[in-house]
């Protein structure tokens, strides 16, 4: 027998070249890339038409457009910014993330994962390209409630977007689930993943449990419009608060969908920068996980004013309400992870503080809508704009940026400007806090929302939002020159970067290499 | 996963890949989210809503799919036992097969094409060995085998 093996010196092939690498690449890292560029683009062309929102409601009466025009402006946005923005970005740093903090060398499905990145710039081309048709972009709301969609000449390109946004987000999220139950480096049981692990996989499961109800809810305004269904269509003998229910029994996870990363993130930047571990690890995951479980029972708070009974009416209050006891056991961690730590303000501590505060700002405006008498009120007012507002961006996306400066180092191996990005910080903070505060004034004065014109009476807090939103949709221009001069300059970054981080993630080198852990690392209990 | 046992007159090695999740931790898990995909399919199906249902049942085939690649993924596994006169790879992929080889027809090569494989190849067999192996298991591999071939050949 041979007794010498023929070895050829062993190579790691790096990344392909040009356009290629980034149409093929099945690489965690290439495809993080991907998505959180994708989703920065769709945030700033969601951004584009808030200005344009925020522009035509500056004074009352109609200045730059008409009523529909304004209101394919406010279904476009509400689109581009959940499924195109702040969803993608979470898949983006998932991809970036999950493989390093669990010390697995890829996702357990890397063509998938190409595949369900690519399908997304796609189902967006598509949803876009009705703006060149009869008929134009849809206008009924990112609610799409029927029979109202049934009617827009362009439903089928809409139908067809959201399905295969669905098929993208399906294969993303079991592409989680598998890496996270079945590549965890030996010794590393699931208590002790990081948080932001843990808000995946619970993130993932809500979408896989949810998404057959889109699916579902979709297709059947298809048949309604084009195969003589009725199935939401009162003259048919069908039922349009029936539609209300199924899509708010997908809507109201989808808005956990978009939060629960957002947690892990925080958790993460808090602990680092006060250096202390994270007080209560495990009640953190137990409180996602309740969080998640309520999200499939409170939907029909979003339409009270529907009519339903009054048993009902007191149920979905009450299962609202519960949602605060783990949100408020979330926030109380925080804090007291803070507490007596050796806090330094970074940029990304500086986004998760403001987070801690403005996401339970929108949390309390949440619970005065839980409530159903009061609810009947302030339904479909501004109120309940800003109150999800609050939530999504001082929520969302705030930690979407906090996770940017947290992590950018380990990415790029250069470190941001920390002046710019405390700059960046403010601009944000002062322009989210001007948009929105002053839409709970007009809201609770009983502005409507979705008009594209509004009584004299609003017209001062109007003029204050709008100018807030200009300067924080300004200030996201900043945000694009510091990632971009980052990426190309800047002080080289050690590779635990942060004197408090603590993970997998921190022990490579930075920049990342192109292949980690190939080698499963040991973790000690 | 890789281990080696030195026996009396043979040499053993048991590869497996690493996993973090039992098979039956997987079907827990994967099953009760089809249980949950299902519930509501049905549940919509009775107040009216049925096309959720069929959207259920898709969703729930891709994920027996998924579950099935892992449980294959999982379950493979590879023995090699050599002694003086023959090789003996036994191994589970799809089915379990087991095959005794003369040791003095074959050889162990490793091919650097596209990443490092590692071939036993006999005649116009040719089998590869711990495909599922990180590169630290496999350089471990390449020295037992290398070490156990040269100490046969001189025994």
């Amino acid at each position: 027998m041979s007794a010498v093996i023929e070895n050829h010196d062993h190579e790691h092939h790096g990344p392909q070249k040009g356009i290629l690498r980034w149409l093929f690449t099945t690489n965690h890292k290439d495809i993080g890339t991907l998505y959180l560029w994708f989703s920065f683009i769709m945030f700033l062309t969601g951004g584009a038409m808030a200005m344009g929102i925020r522009a035509e409601l500056f004074e009352p009466g109609l200045q730059l457009m008409d009523p529909i025009r304004y209101n394919q402006l406010v279904t476009m946005h509400g689109l581009i910014m959940i499924f195109g923005a702040v969803m993608p970005a979470f898949v983006g740093l998932a991809n970036w993330l999950i493989p390093m903090q669990i010390g697995a060398p890829d996702m357990a499905l890397p063509r998938m994962n190409n595949l369900s990145f690519w399908l997304l710039p796609s189902a967006f081309i598509i949803l876009l390209s009705t703006a060149f048709m009869e008929g134009g972009l849809p206008g009924f709301g990112w609610t799409f409630y029927a029979p109202l969609s049934t009617n827009y000449p362009n439903i089928a390109y809409f139908v067809f977007a959201i399905h295969v946004m669905g098929i993208s987000s399906i294969m993303g999220s079991i592409n989680v689930i598998v890496t996270i139950m079945n590549m965890r480096a030996p010794g590393m049981t699931l208590m002790q993943m990081p948080l932001f692990v843990w808000s995946w996989l619970i993130t993932a499961y809500l979408l896989i449990a949810v998404m057959p109800v889109l699916a579902g809810a979709v297709t059947m305004l298809l048949m309604d419009a084009y195969f003589g269904t009725s199935f939401f269509d009162a003259a048919g003998g069908g039922d349009p608060v029936l539609f209300q229910h199924v899509f708010w029994f997908f809507g109201h996870p989808e808005v956990y969908i978009m939060i629960l990363p957002a947690f892990g993130i925080t958790s993460h930047i808090i602990s680092t920068f006060s250096r202390k571990p994270l007080f209560g690890q495990s009640s953190m995951v137990y409180a996602m996980v309740s969080i998640a479980v309520l999200s499939f029972v409170v939907w029909a708070h979003h339409m009270f004013t529907v009519g339903m009974p009054l048993a009902a009416e007191l149920f979905f209050m009450w299962a609202t309400m519960i949602i605060a006891i783990p949100t408020g056991v979330k926030v109380f961690n925080w804090v007291a992870t803070i507490f007596k730590g050796s806090i330094t303000y970074e940029t990304p501590m500086l986004f998760a503080i403001a987070f801690v505060v403005l996401f339970t700002i929108g949390g309390l405006s949440g619970l005065m809508l839980a409530i159903t008498p009061a609810d009947f009120q302030y339904h479909d007012t501004y109120f309940v704009v800003a109150h999800f507002h609050y939530v999504l961006v001082p929520g969302a996306i705030f930690s979407i940026m906090a996770a940017v400066y947290y992590w950018l180092p380990k990415w790029t191996g250069n470190m941001y400007d920390e002046k710019m990005g405390k700059l960046h910080f403010w601009l944000s903070f002062v322009g989210v806090n001007v948009t929105f505060f002053p839409q709970h004034f007009v809201g609770l004065a009983g502005m409507p929302r979705r008009y594209a014109d509004y009584a004299l009476q609003f017209a001062e807090w109007n003029a204050v939002s709008s100018v807030g939103a200009f300067l924080f949709g300004l200030s996201q221009l900043l945000f694009l020159y510091i990632v971009i001069k980052t990426v190309f300059a800047g002080k080289k970054a050690t590779a635990q970067v942060w004197d408090g981080a603590e993970g997998l993630e921190w022990t490579v080198d930075s920049p990342a290499p192109y292949h980690t852990f190939e080698t499963p690392p040991k973790v000690n209990g | 996963m890789i281990k080696f046992y030195d026996r009396k007159g043979y040499s053993l090695v048991n590869i497996k890949p690493n996993n973090s999740s039992s098979i039956n931790e997987n079907m827990i898990f994967f099953g009760f989210l089809g249980l949950l995909c299902l519930t509501f399919g049905i549940g919509f199906f009775f107040i009216g809503a049925t096309l959720i249902l069929p959207f259920a049942g898709i969703e729930i085939v891709a994920l027996i799919i998924v579950l099935r690649l892992n449980r294959s993924w999982s379950s493979q596994w590879q023995k090699i036992k050599i002694d003086k006169l023959y090789v003996e790879i036994e191994e589970q992929k799809r089915k379990k097969t087991k095959n005794k080889f003369d040791r003095f027809l074959s050889k162990f090569i490793v091919e650097s094409k596209n990443g490092r494989k590692i071939y036993f190849v006999n005649k116009t067999t040719k089998i590869e060995l711990g495909s599922f192996l990180t590169e630290e298991e496999k350089d471990k591999l390449i020295n037992f085998l290398e070490r156990k071939v040269q100490q046969f050949n001189f025994s």
